[in-house]
């Protein structure tokens, strides 16, 4: 039963060798792999909670719904809008009027002719609140959404009507530039009228649902795979290339990470934390990291003690982070350090604020300590934040570097409050409590708009408290602005001012990060990181030599 | 006899599974956040017709009679987070998976685990004994979680052989691991009481007779002496049957297997109120249900039991 | 007479090999986690954003090496370790304190109680507990006493048996008829007589449900639901280092190896002392 001397050599022998084993990695398996060009393997985090187009949230439904559904307008690989359901359309000289062509051999999974009457009733049914979507109030451009939503205005008076089989008329509450670009969210997909109302609630399952992109649900195991499959009686239907599509719904990077890397994936949905100067030595150009519109940050709770009142605070805050550390060492995957709120590559917007970037590192950190001083705190009298982040190893370590920074530069006493997300969920709202949360934002649609209305004093995600009818005024000015250029600068004024009052810690910029296998090819980089499974293909010289 | 036992045990159980519903729905609906809670916040309007549909706006003792009620017919409720499902459906697609890869667990762990305890027993003090011991001292003590990312490093990733997780259609090298893991804490807990009962066995006195009288060593050990020691291990398999339960949540979990012990995690995360009572009563039913047959199999297999 | 079977445990398990080794090994382990963070020249929480995953290295001071935050790997371990092994005792202690008296009291009134007693100790035995804690840890957020006594709390069932059945039969002993001849009070009893003559049994099988314990709460830190950052566990130094475990594998093998080996040495000692026990009662 005892080890004797010798087999506790034996013991630390074989432990050695494991430990070197795992430092050098002998990786036979995957030279001799070659790929199903039939089939297409991606990971797509999240178990996506429905494919109703109107009542999905998150991306891993999008992603999935893209695929299912094609709406007026559609995108190409590079991100640009591209004619989809409407062959092509009529913008009014006073930009509120839009009139879409659809095409003549637009038509259902299941053969039925695709028609205006369709979209009339699908975006009807997006903005009932009967529906429940949590989507609606981004059609608020549409006239009379607004009406419909409060009860106002019956249903019928919405501003989108269809002339004839093939002809749809929009008619918005004023110009929006980004209106086209709406068009692509899954909210404003066609539904098949007949299966909605005969399933009720529940017709997005297989055998039930009837959709119009180029691939149709086959299969759905919960918490495993969607599994699409090819329609052949999708408009473009010769360009589709990819016969089987198959989403896995892995949470867990790590998880998705050993998968891809045991072939049995053949592109991820995102790269774990901190795995991605690792990913890149391992991976090589299967590494794919390009900007994308979204902010992560920290809100400040600007209606309560210790930040009320005190912007001098606040910007001490944020300037003692280290932005540059948090994505060359934590993060890194190629993020921008944030030092204004919305994000570049934002269409007609160019962000004109800055958290002082003229400023060195070295005199930041010493303008954040003046600053901090200036407020009251010292080191013997130190600020103490309670810091509210949900429970991932992500927002755990930034959180915990963050805190750090704030320690070792003004001597800040954070208190990390880590919380599973329905909790944070709950919690964040509630303003008499909160002091610092952790948030990231993401573009519904390609616009500034997107970002800044997120600080309107009645905004439902405006989880700082912040109440500025300076604010407020800016960006009711800017929603009904008919000239870009004037539009631009009064929402460039509005974050300049958001900046000024700082109820908000901009972090950085997200990237979009994946890995890709070298056989998937017409795969594109854009902002938005919408990508479809039809523009894809699967190289049929198989396998490409793999970077060592 | 056997029926009126039976009966009067599942009408024993009736009880215990009311008060387990009771705690967990409780339970459950205490938890703070509700299942409509996003990412997004949704309008009051919204949200109210939610509430509606899913009759969250009724008081909380109506909602637990009204969850019992609709219990009693066999209908488990629509899942809250997966709109297009109810918890029958997913139990239907989650269940079997789960049993798989429980039962074949659970059969690998009795079969390995009473050899290795014979081998075990027979070899006593020897070197085998000794390594046997040994191994299943360290398999009780090592957790499958710690022994899954070793095997999915060694096997999926370096060696490439087996899938790093997952389980597409029913290969089974998805199961090899996933099973192996769970059944691994289980062959070292069989081994231990088989040897020891074992042991024990061949102690005896009839067992000595029988070897005074010149039988040879395997018929003795598969005539008189498995069917005695083999009780111990009998009345394990109640526990056993909980703990490959348990342990399958924290498997499936890290294969990405989708069964009932991560929808049961994902579903308390998500405040899929249906779903976690779903599971709940399901997995209150089979804990029951196994230890009944484990005493049936015990009274079977021990003459001097009755049923009482 | 405790006190003289406490030393015959301590006499046969120092006699029995395996279980003196495993006693040593957890003596240094129990040692190693108490003072080994004054050891060593890091704290626990302190990130060095230059030092991430770096190797084990005996010459910067970071022996067992660095995690994902620059951390060091040899302070976590074993601040993970108290935790583990507070969780483990203090569990104990709550499922001793609830399992304790309710199985002596059971075992002592005998009949009705008894039966009333036991029957909700079956009912609770079938509840699929471990989705009790989960839910508990969801309900009741993750703080470290509730952790405590989530997992005592569903924990003292097998202690309030085993109690039970020895209650039983040390009230048939003569010694009790012969106190209750001389007009003894029940609580008396009890207290002089039952109790005393329990430590033994109540000893072994704490010894055995600590690494249970410390089993289970690796269990629901693994999952997420336990300890919280910036404290930490083995079950969570577990967790994370699964994430890192392909490029930095010490960040995964230094608390698994610690935590199987403190389960396994428990096991064996509680095992050992079970032995013991058994012969003592045979000479009873």
């Amino acid at each position: 039963m005892v080890f004797s001397v010798l087999e506790w050599r034996t013991i630390c022998l074989v432990l050695t060798i494991g430990i070197q084993l795992a430092g050098c990695n002998p990786e036979r398996s995957n030279r001799h792999y070659s790929p199903d060009p039939a089939v297409l393997r991606i990971g797509n985090g999240t178990e996506p909670q429905t494919l109703d187009p109107h009542r999905a949230e998150g991306v891993p439904a999008a992603n999935i719904l893209r695929d299912l559904y094609e709406g007026l307008v559609s995108e190409a690989p590079d991100g640009q809008l591209i004619p989809g359901v409407a062959e092509h359309w009529d913008i009014s000289e006073d930009g509120k009027q839009y009139r879409f062509y659809l095409r003549d051999n637009a038509r259902w999974s299941n053969g039925d002719k695709l028609t205006a009457e369709d979209f009339v009733y699908s975006f009807r049914r997006s903005i009932d609140p009967k529906t429940g979507s949590s989507y609606s109030n981004v059609l608020s451009c549409i006239d009379q959404v607004e009406a419909i939503i409060r009860g106002d205005a019956p249903l019928s008076t919405l501003g989108v009507k269809a002339l004839d089989q093939r002809t749809l008329l929009i008619q918005l509450k004023a110009a929006t530039p980004y209106f086209l670009s709406l068009l692509t969210h899954s909210t404003t997909y066609p539904v098949h009228r007949q299966s909605v109302e005969r399933w009720s609630g529940q017709f997005s399952r297989p055998g039930r649902l009837i959709s119009n992109g180029a691939y149709v649900l086959d299969d759905w195991v919960i918490q495993s795979t969607i599994t699409l499959k090819k329609n052949s009686r999708y408009w473009n239907a010769d360009h589709t290339r990819i016969d089987t599509v198959v989403y896995h719904a892995i949470d867990d990077p790590s998880q998705e990470l050993q998968r891809y890397w045991a072939n049995e994936l053949d592109w991820t949905a995102s790269i774990p934390v901190g795995q991605v100067e690792w990913a890149k030595h391992k991976f090589g150009s299967q590494l794919q990291i390009s900007p994308y519109l979204g902010t992560y940050y920290y809100a400040l709770n600007v209606s309560r003690p210790p930040f009320k009142d005190q912007s001098g605070l606040r910007l001490a805050l944020s300037m003692a982070i280290d932005r540059e550390l948090i994505v060359d060492k934590i993060t890194a995957a190629g993020e921008l350090p944030a030092y204004h709120w919305v994000p570049p590559g934002v269409l007609n917007y160019q962000s004109k604020s800055s958290i002082d970037t003229a400023l060195s590192p070295v005199q930041r950190l010493e303008k954040a300590k003046r600053l901090y001083y200036q407020a009251g705190y010292s080191e013997d009298n130190p600020l103490r934040v309670k810091l509210l982040y949900n429970t991932s190893d992500n927002h755990k370590r930034i959180a915990l570097a963050i805190a750090a920074m704030w320690r070792k530069t003004l001597g800040v006493e954070t208190e990390l409050i880590n919380q599973e997300w329905k909790v944070f969920l709950s919690q964040r709202k509630q303003l008499d409590q909160t002091q610092v949360v952790r948030s990231g934002w993401i573009a519904d649609y390609n616009d500034a708009w997107s970002f800044l209305e997120l600080f309107q004093s009645d905004h439902g995600m405006n989880f700082t408290g912040y109440n500025n009818p300076e604010y407020d005024a800016l960006l009711s000015k800017a929603a009904i602005e008919n000239s870009q250029t004037e539009r631009q600068r009064v929402l460039q004024q509005a974050e300049n001012l958001l900046l000024h009052d700082e109820p908000v810690i901009p972090v950085f910029f997200y990237v979009s990060k994946s890995l890709v296998k070298p056989w998937v090819q017409g795969f594109a980089a854009n902002v938005m990181d919408h990508h479809y499974s039809k523009d894809l293909r699967i190289s049929k010289a198989g396998h490409l030599p793999e970077p060592e | 006899m056997l029926w009126k036992y039976i009966a009067q045990r599942l009408v024993g159980a009736i009880p215990t599974l009311l008060v387990m519903i009771f705690i967990a729905f409780y339970l459950v609906h205490s938890a703070p956040g509700g299942p409509f809670d996003a990412e997004k916040e949704i309008s009051a309007e919204v949200k109210a017709n939610l509430d509606r549909l899913y009759q969250l706006d009724q008081p909380l003792h109506i909602q637990f009679l009204n969850y019992l009620s609709s219990l009693i017919q066999g209908d488990l409720g629509p899942s809250f987070r997966y709109r297009d499902w109810s918890v029958n459906d997913l139990i239907q697609t989650g269940f079997p998976v789960s049993l798989k890869l429980g039962v074949i667990a659970m059969s690998l762990a009795v079969v390995v685990g009473c050899m290795l305890g014979i081998v075990s027993a027979l070899n006593r003090n020897q070197i085998l004994d000794d390594w046997i011991r040994i191994g299943a001292v360290t398999g009780i003590a090592i957790p499958g979680f710690v022994v899954a990312p070793f095997l999915i490093l060694f096997f999926a990733i370096w060696l490439g052989w087996l899938p790093a997780g997952g389980w597409q259609y029913n290969r089974p090298s998805d199961m090899l691991m996933p099973v192996a893991t769970l059944a691994l804490p289980q062959i070292a807990y069989i081994t231990k009481l088989m040897r020891g009962s074992m042991i024990e066995v061949l102690e005896s006195s009839y067992i000595r007779t029988a070897k005074a009288k010149g039988l040879p060593i395997y018929l003795i050990v598969l005539r008189h002496s498995i069917k005695p020691a083999i009780l111990p291990v009998i009345s394990y398999l109640g526990p056993a049957s909980a703990a490959i339960i348990t342990g399958s949540v924290v498997i499936e979990q890290i294969f990405g297997i989708p069964g009932m012990g991560r929808y049961f995690v994902q579903g308390a995360m998500n405040r899929d109120y249906t779903l976690v009572l779903g599971v709940v009563v399901l997995y209150g039913m089979l804990i029951l249900l196994a230890n009944l047959i484990v005493d049936l199999i015990y009274v079977w297999l021990d003459p001097k039991l009755r049923y009482e | 007479m405790p006190q003289s079977s406490i030393l015959q445990f301590t006499e046969q398990l120092t006699t029995n090999r395996s279980s003196r080794i495993c006693l040593w090994i957890l003596t240094l382990i129990v040692l190693l986690v108490w003072i080994g963070p004054q050891l060593s020249a890091y704290d626990t929480s302190t990130s060095d954003f230059s030092l991430i995953l770096s190797v084990p290295d005996l010459v910067n001071g970071h022996w067992l090496g660095t995690d994902a935050l620059g951390r060091d790997v040899f302070s976590r371990v074993l601040h993970g370790g108290r935790v583990s092994l507070l969780v483990g005792c203090v569990a104990t202690l709550v499922s001793i304190a609830i399992g304790v008296p309710y199985g002596a009291i059971a075992g002592f009134y005998g009949g009705r109680i008894d039966a009333l007693m036991m029957r909700v100790v079956d009912i609770l035995y079938t509840m699929p507990f471990m989705f009790f804690v989960i839910l508990l840890m969801v309900v009741f957020g993750r703080n470290i006493v509730l952790i405590f006594v989530a997992i005592g709390a569903v924990n003292w069932l097998d202690m309030a048996r085993i109690v039970r059945g020895q209650t039983l039969s040390i009230k048939n002993q003569d010694y009790m008829t012969a106190a209750k001849v001389c007009g003894a009070s029940q609580w008396v009893m009890i207290y002089r007589h039952v109790l005393p003559n329990l430590t033994g049994v109540v000893v072994v099988y704490a010894t055995l449900n600590v690494p249970q314990v410390i089993l289970i709460e690796s269990f629901i830190s693994f999952l997420g639901l336990g300890i919280q950052e910036p404290a930490t566990s083995w079950g969570a130094l577990i967790n994370s280092g699964m994430r890192d475990m392909h490029r930095a594998p010490w960040v995964l093998i230094a608390p698994a190896v610690l935590l199987s080996l403190t389960v396994l040495c428990l096991n064996m000692i509680g095992d050992s002392l079970r032995d013991v026990l058994d012969v003592r009662q045979k000479t009873v």
